[in-house]
């Protein structure tokens, strides 16, 4: 008994460690400062931004990791050991190194044509975008491309014989039988971007009012000593990341194939 | 008519083919063979979810190899089955008509008569994994039939129920087959569902079909050695000397030459001669007949069947035996059988 409750004792550690940090932002949680804090036009904008910044990286992560993700589930190809390999690419780099390497590529003449030409995303939305679609994309195909292996293939050349096209199968049978765990790959790539910083911060900078999502108003707020604006913020960050995470577990855990 | 020509595929280091094959409308097929044989590798060529890497799949006179499989029109029972988890019973027997757009009356009164047939009329709002192995077997069957497909691929659906249950599922598939006038082709490892289900049999080992003919051809005169094993004969025995004149052969550790007929001599030169248990006869040790052998009891190894030695030979030579031994025998554990010499069969 020893054994189990040394191990048990030890996954209660995990507990203890992220709920006292979480509740330890209470001593300096003061109500009126809360209520400010949340209301000022900056804490509004960080939101806002944060909020539409995740989305639409999001939204771009999916559009290439659905059919990217149906391919390396479903076909031996060439190269397809490699793509697989570099998915946990970004994992691996520090966020730091791949907000980096995008300047860089920005400051090459390729990247320089691009910003001139087409957008500007050096210190600007379009950056904050770019950065976390990078950072997301590797896990949001991973996570996809898990959803189409629960699905049989033997379900899909079963439609076929019975006379829907591939498009008709994907539409009737891989979509709905996949789709909680599309959908909870939806939500963890979104509560990644959102809390993004590293990359975000090298590509876009610190810009209050215009470059400032909500991890780098945390950043930017602590650096000047305004505790209790930093606590509100890291509340807010908490509250929509934890939703996430529960709405997800939720979507995941009643997968039954 | 469904006609394979040097059909040929590889898949890893195993090579399949050429295949030449020919499948008469309105026929039960079945294409018999072990495990590794090249029997799921030849259904996909034929459902088309594999291309063949040479040679030709003619359908109706049409070349097919590359059409693709919704345009193919063939129906299929998948080993497990792939009921859809997420639609109830009703929207699986009807997907293949709403994706081929198959509406009208005509449509719904062939499938009511499918379901009716099959009884799985109470079924039709339940979700599959509510159902019994014997209720998603007849579920799969009437959703595979209801498009009316020309050709219906079975891929050893029965292998998972229990031996009665099966039984009964061999008769329902081969009387709806029969009804629907549908030509069928089973895939099996198993020789009693081949035999139960199919007018013609395709034996395929190694990649290439060894023997074609009706289940009796088969059972009486296995093409070569490997096809006698594989369809059962466990008496097979190396020849060591024969005299074609005299049709005699002596086989390695049997004390005298026996006697075969010339109908069963094969073109080449003879190797192995091989006999089904069913066919060894126990006589009277007084009886004067050729190829008569005594034999010891060792062990009985199933219902029916028993093994005999060689009463006299030097190394232990087991011969298979099925039918009753006399009471005198079972006591004294000796007995003596004859080889009918029209039932020694001889393979290169």
């Amino acid at each position: 008994m020893n054994f189990k409750r040394n191990t048990v004792l030890a996954a209660f550690v995990i507990l203890l460690l992220y709920g006292g940090l979480i509740l330890s932002l209470g001593y300096f949680l003061d109500p009126q400062e809360f209520s400010r804090a949340l209301h000022s036009p900056r804490t509004l904008f960080s939101i806002r931004l944060s909020l539409e910044a995740a989305t639409l990286a999001t939204l771009l992560a999916l559009g290439l990791a659905i059919p990217a993700g149906y391919a390396l589930s479903r076909y031996r190809f060439r190269g397809c050991e490699l793509i697989d390999t570099l998915l946990e690419f970004p994992m691996i780099v520090s966020p730091a190194a791949l907000g980096a390497m995008l300047l860089i590529f920005f400051n090459n003449p390729a990247g320089e044509w691009v910003q001139e030409h087409l957008v500007t995303f050096v210190f600007a939305f379009a950056g904050i975008v770019l950065t976390q679609f990078v950072t997301i994309l590797g896990v949001s195909v991973r996570m996809v491309k898990s959803a189409f292996d629960e699905v049989p293939v033997e379900l899909e050349s079963t439609a076929r014989t019975l006379g829907a096209s591939p498009g008709h199968v994907l539409r009737t049978v891989t979509l709905p039988l996949a789709k909680r765990g599309l959908v909870a790959a939806t939500i963890l790539s979104w509560a990644k971007a959102l809390g993004e910083f590293g990359a975000t911060i090298t590509v876009a900078g610190t810009m209050a009012m215009r470059t400032e999502t909500l991890p780098i108003a945390i950043y930017m707020r602590l650096e000047t000593a305004d505790i209790p604006a930093t606590v509100v913020l890291i509340l807010i960050l908490v509250t929509i990341g934890l939703a996430a995470l529960f709405l997800a577990r939720k979507l995941l855990g009643r997968i039954q194939l | 008519m469904m006609v394979l020509d040097g059909l040929e595929a590889k898949a890893g280091d195993f090579r399949l083919g050429p295949i030449d094959l020919k499948l008469p409308t309105g026929a039960s097929h079945a294409l018999l063979g072990p495990s590794g044989a090249g029997k799921s590798t030849l259904l996909k060529l034929l459902l088309g979810l594999e291309p063949p890497s040479a040679g030709e799949i003619r359908f109706r006179g049409e070349e097919i190899s590359r059409t693709p499989v919704e345009a193919r029109g063939f129906g299929y029972l998948p080993q497990h089955l792939a009921l859809f988890p997420h639609l109830d019973v009703e929207a699986n027997l009807r997907y293949g008509l709403r994706a081929r757009g198959l509406r009208g009356d005509t449509h719904e009164k062939h499938l009511q008569r499918l379901i009716d047939a099959t009884g799985i009329a109470p079924l039709l709002k339940r979700r599959p994994e509510t159902l019994s192995g014997g209720e998603r077997q007849r579920v799969a069957l009437v959703r595979a039939l209801a498009p009316r497909p020309e050709l219906l691929l079975l891929d050893e659906p029965f292998s998972a129920l229990d031996p009665a249950l099966r039984r009964e599922l061999w008769d329902l598939t081969r009387s709806l087959q029969r009804l629907e006038g549908t030509t069928m082709l089973l895939i099996t490892h198993d020789m009693e569902e081949a035999f139960a289900l199919a007018d013609r049999i395709h034996l395929i080992i190694n990649g290439k079909i060894r023997q074609e003919g009706t289940p009796a051809e088969l059972w009486e005169h296995p093409a070569d050695r490997e096809s006698a094993r594989y369809l059962g004969f466990r008496n097979i025995f190396r020849i060591q000397s024969f005299d074609r004149d005299s049709l005699r052969v002596r086989l390695e550790g049997f004390p005298e030459e026996l006697i075969v007929t010339r109908e069963n001599w094969p073109e080449t030169t003879p190797k192995w001669c091989a006999i089904r248990a069913e066919n060894l006869r126990f006589v009277q040790p007084e009886e004067n007949v050729p190829n008569r052998l005594t034999l010891r009891a060792v062990h009985r190894s199933g219902p029916g069947v028993d093994y005999w030695d060689l009463y006299d030979a030097e190394e232990k030579l087991l011969l298979e035996m099925k039918g009753k031994a006399s009471e005198e025998s079972i006591h004294t554990k000796k007995c003596t059988v004859i080889l009918p010499p029209e039932k020694l069969l001889l393979f290169f």
